[in-house]
C-alpha cells in the first residue's frame, strides 16, 4: 500500500534548496549562536592585551582548558538534559562519585584505569537512570528530582569515603608511584601528556588527556544530536513533548536515556578530576553543576528545551574558562571574579534573545537626533 | 481493504465514549459529526493510542486482525496515522525545520542503525513537501514562520510519510485559508482513491456533507445517528447531534 498520489500537473516544486545560502545558514546553526562566539574572542582580545604572551601560550591554555575539561565533559552532559526541557542539578555529585570510586578502586583494590574508567562510567550511568526513572517514570520534575538526588549521591559518597579524601599517588617503598597510580596520572595530573611522541597540530608535542577527553566528549555528542534518531528526538521531546508523542516517540525512554548519558559523562570526568587534583575529595565536584548549567546558558541553549548545540555549550565552556585564566593572570580576587562570572551568563541570555538586536537598533533611532533633523522637519512649517 | 470495528471505548475516571461502533472500508471516507465535548476527538484519539490503553477498553478489527490501541508509535507501525486536532500545541516543534517536522513520524524507515539517512530523509520530504504544494522558499525554513494553512500542510506531509492506510483527521482545515481548504480536500479524496480509509471529524458540517461517503453523528458519547451520503442533510445531523433525550438511559 503506498501513498505515491499522483498529481497531475506538478506546477512548480515550491520547497526547492538553495543551495548555497541555506547550506551556509544550516552550518551556522550547527556551530551555535554567534553571539557566543563574539563574547568568545572578546575575552581572548582582552586576555591578549592586558597579558600578551603570558595568556596566549600553548602551556596556558591547555592547563586553563584541561582544569576546566571535568566541568565542561559535565555540560555536555547537561545539554542533552536541558534541550529535553529538564534539568539535572546532580551531575556534580555525580563527578563526585565517579572520582571517589575511581580512586578507592585504584588504591584499595589495586586496579588499572583501563579497568576504573568503565566502572566509574557504569556507576554515573547508574544515577542518571535513577534521576531518568525518576523524571520519566514517577513524573516528578526533573529539578526537584536532581536535588534530591544530589544529596543522595553526595551521602553516598561521603559514607563510601568516611569524608576522608583519598589520594591517588600511591608511593612504593622505592619512593617511586606504582605503575598502576602512575598510569592514572594520564588521566588528569597536569603536566601528563599522551602520545608525547606524536607532533599534534595546534597543542604541539603530546595531548594533554583532559583536552582530549573533551574535545572527542563534544564532537561525539554534537555527532548524535545532529546525525542520530535519538538526537532528533531528544529536540522533539524539548521542543513539544505532545507531538513527540503523537509522531510515535517514546518520551519517557528517550527522557531515561538523556539522564543516562548525563550520568555518564559525569562517570567518565570523575577520574578525570580527581587525577587532576591527586586526590579524590569528598566534597568534589561540588557547585560544578552550577557551572555546567552556566556553560550551557551561555552556549545558547533556551532552558524551556529544544534549542541549543553541543558545540554551542563547548563555546560557552570555552568562554568560562578563558574568563577564568584572564581574570586569574590579572589578579583579579576571587570574590570579584564571582561576580563577573554571575553578570557575564545574564548578559549572555540577553544578548541571546533573538531580538536584542533589533531593539538596541530600535532603541537608537528613538534618540532624538539635533539640529539637521529638527531643521528639516521645521521647513515645511515655515512654507 | 481496510476494515476498522470500534467496539467500545471507556476511560476511567470519566467515561467519554459508550459503545461507540462503526467500520472504515478502505477507499471510505468516515465523517464524525457532533458537538463539542461530544467524543468526536477522543473517538480518534482511542484508535490512535493517545490514551494509556489500560483506559481504552476496545475491540478493533484492523484488517481482519485484532488491533489493541498501545501507543502512537504502536499505531504508526500499524499503518495508522492521526492528524491532531491542535497543529501547534499536538503536532508540530515550532522552533524547527520543515524537514524535521515533516520527517519526525517517519524516522524509522529513514535512519539506518540509528543514524539519520539525510540525503534520503531531505528528498523524500522534498517529494512530500512539493505533493501537498508547501509554500515555503526552503525545506529548512522554520515552521513557525509558516502560515497556518502550510503548517497544516507540513502535519500532513508528516502523517503522510509513514505511508498510512488509516488516515484519522481531526479537524484537518480549522483555521487554515480557502485556497489551502481545497486542497486539503483534495488530498483527502486522492487518498481514499488510493485505497487508504479516512475518519474526519469537522465541526463544518458543510465539509462533512461535500466530502463524506457516510457520517456518524455522536452525542454524549454515543453514537445517535448515521448516515449515507445521499440521506444526510444538515438538519438530520443536527438533530441526531441534540438528541439528549435519545440516550434516555443515562445514569
Amino acid at each position: 500500500m503506498s501513498t505515491d498520489v499522483q498529481t497531475p500537473e506538478q506546477d512548480s516544486p515550491p520547497a526547492e534548496e538553495l543551495d548555497a545560502t541555506s547550506r551556509f545558514r544550516r552550518s551556522l546553526s550547527l556551530l551555535g549562536s554567534l553571539q557566543g562566539y563574539i563574547g568568545l574572542v572578546l575575552i581572548i582580545m582582552i586576555g591578549i592585551i592586558t597579558k600578551g604572551q603570558t595568556f596566549w601560550n600553548q602551556e596556558n591554555l591547555t592547563n586553563a582548558i584541561g582544569g576546566y575539561a571535568a566541568p565542561g565533559i559535565l555540560a555536555v552532559g547537561e545539554t542533552l538534559v536541558i534541550l529535553t526541557a529538564g534539568i539535572d542539578l546532580s551531575v556534580g555529585s555525580m563527578l563526585g562519585l565517579g572520582s571517589m570510586v575511581s580512586a578507592m578502586l585504584l588504591v584499595r583494590h589495586g586496579m588499572s584505569p583501563i579497568e576504573i574508567l568503565p566502572i566509574s562510567m557504569a556507576v554515573g550511568a547508574l544515577c542518571g537512570f535513577c534521576n531518568g526513572i525518576g523524571t520519566a517514570w514517577l513524573r516528578i520534575q526533573s529539578f526537584v528530582v536532581t536535588l534530591a538526588m544530589l544529596n543522595v549521591i553526595r551521602g553516598v559518597d561521603r559514607q563510601l569515603s568516611d569524608n576522608v579524601s583519598v589520594g591517588t599517588q600511591i608511593v612504593q617503598s622505592n619512593g617511586s608511584l606504582t605503575a598502576n597510580s602512575k598510569a592514572f596520572q594520564a588521566y588528569g595530573t597536569p603536566g601528563h601528556k599522551l602520545f608525547s611522541g606524536v607532533n599534534f597540530p595546534i597543542f604541539g608535542k603530546g595531548i594533554y588527556y583532559p583536552v582530549l577527553a573533551l574535545i572527542v566528549v563534544v564532537i561525539v555528542f554534537q555527532l548524535l544530536l545532529s546525525k542520530s534518531k535519538l538526537g532528533r528526538h531528544i529536540y522533539a521531546v524539548g521542543g513539544n513533548p505532545t507531538a513527540a508523542r503523537l509522531s510515535g516517540i517514546n518520551v519517557m525512554a528517550v527522557t531515561i536515556t538523556v539522564f543516562t548519558l548525563c550520568g555518564l559523562l559525569a562517570g567518565f570526568a570523575g577520574p578525570i578530576d580527581a587525577a587532576y587534583n591527586a586526590s579524590a575529595d569528598p566534597l568534589a565536584g561540588t557547585s560544578y553543576e552550577l557551572d555546567a548549567i552556566a556553560a550551557v546558558v551561555i552556549g545558547g541553549a533556551s532552558l524551556s528545551g529544544g534549542r541549543g548545540t553541543v558545540v554551542g555549550t563547548f563555546v560557552g565552556v570555552l568562554i568560562l574558562t578563558f574568563l577564568d585564566n584572564v581574570l586569574g593572570l590579572n589578579s583579579v580576587s576571587d570574590n570579584a571574579q564571582l561576580i563577573i562570572k554571575g553578570l557575564i551568563v545574564i548578559a549572555a541570555v540577553v544578548i541571546q534573545r533573538p531580538d536584542f538586536f533589533r531593539s538596541i537598533v530600535s532603541a537608537l533611532r528613538r534618540i532624538p537626533i539635533p539640529t539637521r533633523a529638527r531643521q528639516s522637519t521645521s521647513t515645511p512649517e515655515e512654507s | 481493504m481496510q476494515e476498522l470495528d470500534l467496539v467500545g471505548d471507556r476511560r476511567a475516571g470519566r467515561s467519554a465514549l459508550h459503545g461507540v461502533h462503526f467500520t472504515a472500508h478502505g477507499g471510505e471516507i468516515v465523517g464524525i459529526a457532533g458537538l463539542m465535548g461530544s467524543g468526536r476527538s477522543e473517538v480518534l484519539q482511542s484508535i490512535y493510542g493517545g490514551y494509556a490503553h489500560r483506559d481504552v477498553h476496545a475491540r478493533i478489527l484492523l484488517n481482519g486482525k485484532v488491533y489493541r490501541p498501545r501507543s502512537p508509535h504502536y499505531a504508526i507501525t500499524r499503518g495508522l496515522a492521526l492528524v491532531a486536532e491542535d497543529r501547534k500545541g499536538q503536532s508540530l516543534v515550532l522552533d524547527n525545520t520543515i524537514a524535521f517536522n515533516a520527517s519526525l513520524a517517519a524516522l524509522p524507515e529513514l535512519t539506518r542503525f540509528g543514524i539519520v539517512r539525510r540525503r534520503l530523509l531531505r528528498a523524500a520530504v522534498r517529494e512530500s513537501t512539493a505533493e501537498l504544494r508547501v509554500k515555503a522558499p526552503t525545506i529548512d525554513t522554520t515552521v513557525r514562520n509558516l502560515s497556518g494553512g502550510n503548517q497544516q500542510k507540513v502535519v500532513l506531509a508528516k502523517c503522510l510519510m509513514t505511508t498510512p492506510s488509516v488516515v484519522l483527521l481531526d479537524e484537518p482545515t480549522r483555521g487554515i485559508d480557502v485556497g489551502a481548504k481545497a486542497e486539503v480536500h483534495e488530498l483527502m479524496n486522492q487518498l481514499a482513491a488510493n485505497g487508504s480509509a479516512l475518519i474526519v471529524v469537522s465541526s463544518e458540517l458543510p465539509e462533512l456533507l461535500a466530502m463524506c461517503d457516510r457520517i456518524l453523528v455522536l452525542c454524549e458519547g454515543r453514537v445517535t445517528g448515521e448516515f449515507s451520503r445521499a440521506d444526510a442533510t444538515q438538519e438530520r445531523i443536527l438533530d441526531a447531534a441534540m438528541a439528549r433525550n435519545g440516550g434516555a438511559e443515562t445514569e
